[in-house]
């Protein structure tokens, strides 16, 4: 039997966090046990965890290029709802921001919103044609 | 639009898999067409038609005008 394309992609993805996992410590501790200063020694050791997170982006369009119509319409919807969630907060967190009622924060947090808007966009897509 | 998927593909004793992988589409797509939440693409359409040996016409019909 043949592998639908999530669980191909899960399997994909998975072992790309699972090598992110075991990277990401080993640079942090190569940080600071050597604290490095030449700064392209400090930018290999910032971007190597992104390689694998980097084959989890190409998992990503491989999985919607084997997707059937609807399961694309679906992912289209998510990622729509998602891009606008976070361009949404962006926006209010910039103004807020701007009038000193907020602090300013990393741009870590734009990602993690973005993944939980599209994540919530898709299961509300998912809900529509269930 | 309305559709005749499902009366079509109890005839034939299908499981919506069935149906399905002999449209190359996801369970879940042949749901959300047999429910009327999705209408299909002209390809899906045609493909449907040729596994029912059926004129596109003679499975889908437009919604009746409220």
């Amino acid at each position: 039997m043949s592998m639908t394309p999530r669980k191909r992609y899960l399997i994909e993805a998975l072992s790309a966090m699972a090598v992110y996992m075991a990277i990401l410590p080993l640079t942090i501790l190569a940080f600071r046990h050597y604290a490095p200063e030449s700064v392209w020694v400090r930018v290999v050791l910032a971007v190597l965890p992104m390689l694998p997170l980097f084959y989890v982006m190409t998992a990503i369009i491989r999985l919607v290029r084997r997707q059937d119509e609807l399961q694309q319409r679906i992912q289209f919807e998510g990622v729509a709802f998602g891009f606008a969630v976070t361009i949404t907060f962006c926006f209010t967190w910039f103004f807020l921001q701007r009038f000193d009622v907020v602090p300013s924060i990393d741009l870590i947090w734009v990602a993690a919103i973005g993944i939980w808007a599209w994540v919530i966009g898709k299961l509300i897509a998912k809900r529509r044609y269930a | 639009m309305k559709n005749r998927l499902k009366v079509l593909r109890a005839e034939r004793d299908w499981t919506q898999q069935d149906l399905a992988d002999r449209l190359r589409v996801s369970r879940q797509t042949v749901n959300a067409i047999e429910k009327g939440k999705y209408d299909p693409s002209l390809p899906v359409a045609f493909r449907i038609a040729a596994v029912f040996e059926q004129p596109i016409e003679g499975i889908f019909s437009p919604e009746e005008p409220a």
